[in-house]
């Protein structure tokens, strides 16, 4: 089958959640079919801004075609349109209008793909809410997957994704949940596709006994992974885990891997530790009492997954379905939606290491049943081979 | 220490959240708020500042619901308490000069609109803090009472 992904962004290079989902089931799929990824030139989503040359090379062994970017983002036109469209009573030319200013625009692609759709039986498109993905679907929706990638925020409500969301021959969701977020927000029940997520690259080498003495990190720690910032409800995170450290006396680490957009104060108890390779990351986590992932909008969480790899539990905001739905299922770690909740579960994954452990070994099942690539792979395949059939199931 | 892990060896997670939720219903006995009741309480207060204010009653409803439908938009319905050929004149004479209108308001309204979310976020919460500071005020000097009461010595002896 030969098979074209569209992203917004692509490459080692590029920080960011879904594009890494799309990068690491690119490369799988790639070792069994005939694929080449469709993407722009930009490594920057609030810029847009062209850093890669334009033109095909090779990444990781896949074929990369890449496209520039026609206008780039500029914050003084994007976020009053973001913030109408979001907060406030709008016309569809404004929710036009927000599309564009999130672009990212890139006419190029869409005229590859209206010029050489024959030439691939499918298409698979990553995040709904960008332009590439929203006007690239159009073209051949038939033979289209679509990995919504969807959060819970207000960006789904808006109106041009209700029949958005019908095009596709099927749906890539990640979790059940983001299944029934989207099928309940836009109105459309019974959407065609399949629950899968991805699987998780192990690097070859973790270096579990040497990272957490080498980055001082003794004694009980949690980490923290991604990006640092108010929006992954990292101020809320501190905060509790500061009082809860203050109540307890406990002399337990909070350690915040990734880059950090927040100013906050470092002290004994909570660590700021940058950004390491993941070899690195994984080997932290899997000395960690617990991951703690206080996000309230994730469609599924790559860390948590991660933590569940390596065995160790996870303590997540409970007001994130997707990840209070993971955690239940799983039976791979504790949740909270207020800060009583977090501190009594604190108590439970510090005072009780043998809860913690067997969490974290429940999350690893959970995780080999689900998430193993060989799982991954096969519910691929059924829906690519769905999508070479123009949307009928084979 | 609480017994967790079941005879098969394995934690069922949300027995655990069942058990913490009712340790935190506990709580209350003990005379020790929960963050919920902390909002309660909150809340009560916002309003009870909200009628020496004379605000009206279905603004503070929305001020008080957990959206931001009390916020202002550029936005806003041409309308006229006219009747007739006259209204109609009116409504497409508003009509055609609003987008000249909107070229000077929209930035400053919706500007004020993100300054009103953070006013209205950053209230709440110091109310919030007034409050469990309170709490935690009544329940010290409670305790210092109790302690007076007892007197050098008292108690434990």
């Amino acid at each position: 089958v030969r098979v074209a992904f569209v992203v917004q962004r692509y490459g080692p290079e590029v920080v960011g959640g879904a594009e890494l989902h799309c990068r690491w089931v690119a490369e799988r799929v790639a070792e069994r079919h005939d694929v080449e990824v469709l993407t722009t030139t930009a490594t920057d989503y609030l810029s847009w801004e062209e850093v890669l040359p334009a033109g095909v090379s090779v990444v990781n062994g896949v074929r990369v075609r890449r496209f520039p970017v026609a206008r780039r983002r500029r914050v003084e036109t994007f976020d009053p349109v973001a913030n109408k469209v979001c907060f406030f009573e709008h016309t569809d030319a404004e929710e036009a209008e927000w599309l564009v200013e999130h672009g990212p625009v890139c006419p190029d692609l869409l005229d590859h793909l209206r010029a050489h759709e024959e030439e691939y039986d499918a298409l698979v498109f990553f995040s709904y809410r960008y332009w590439t993905s929203y006007f690239g679907l159009q073209v051949a929706p038939a033979k289209s997957l679509l990995v919504p990638t969807a959060e819970h925020d207000r960006v789904l409500y808006l109106r041009l994704f209700r029949e958005f969301f019908r095009l596709p021959a099927a749906i890539v969701f990640n979790t059940p949940e983001e299944r029934e977020l989207i099928e309940r927000v836009t109105g459309n029940a019974g959407l065609p596709g399949d629950v899968v997520g991805t699987g998780i690259d192990r690097p070859a080498t973790v270096p579990i006994d040497e990272v957490a003495p080498r980055l001082d990190l003794l004694g009980d720690f949690f980490v923290y992974v991604g990006r640092i910032e108010p929006e992954k409800g990292c101020a809320v995170m501190i905060d509790h885990f500061l009082r809860w450290q203050r109540e307890t006396r406990s002399t337990a680490t909070l350690a915040l891997f990734g880059r950090s957009t927040m100013s906050f104060s470092e002290n004994a108890h909570v660590r700021l530790m940058g950004v390491v390779s993941d070899g690195e990351k994984l080997a932290a986590i899997a000395r960690a009492r617990a991951l703690v992932m206080p996000s309230r909008h994730e469609s599924l969480s790559m860390v948590v997954l991660e933590s569940w790899m390596m065995k160790r539990p996870v303590l997540v905001n409970g007001d994130c379905e997707v990840l209070r739905g993971q955690v239940l299922r799983a039976n791979g770690g504790l949740y909270y939606r207020r800060y009583e909740e977090f501190a009594a579960a604190m108590d439970v994954l510090t005072g009780q290491p043998a809860v913690a452990d067997r969490l974290g070994a429940q999350g690893e099942a959970y995780f080999q049943a689900n998430y193993a690539w060989d799982r991954i792979l096969e519910k691929y395949e059924r829906l690519l081979a769905r999508a070479a059939t123009g949307g009928r199931p084979r | 220490m609480e017994q967790w892990i079941s005879g098969d060896g394995t934690v069922d997670v949300a027995a655990i959240m069942a058990r913490i939720r009712e340790k935190i219903r506990g709580r209350r006995d003990l005379g020790l708020y929960t963050d919920d009741e902390v909002l309660e309480l909150a809340a009560l207060k916002l309003q009870a500042f909200a009628d020496d204010a004379g605000i009206d009653p279905e603004l503070l409803a929305r001020l008080m619901a957990d959206n931001q439908n009390w916020n202002i938009s550029p936005d806003y319905r041409i309308e006229t308490h006219r009747r007739g050929i006259g209204a109609k004149a009116v409504v497409q004479l508003k009509k055609l000069v609003r987008p000249w209108v909107r070229l000077y308001t929209d930035h400053p309204v919706s500007r004020q609109a993100q300054i009103n979310v953070y006013l209205h976020y950053v209230a709440h919460n110091l109310v919030r803090e007034v409050v469990r500071l309170q709490i935690e005020t009544a329940a010290l000097r409670n305790r210092l009472a109790a302690l007076e009461k007892e007197g050098p010595g008292g108690g434990r002896g």
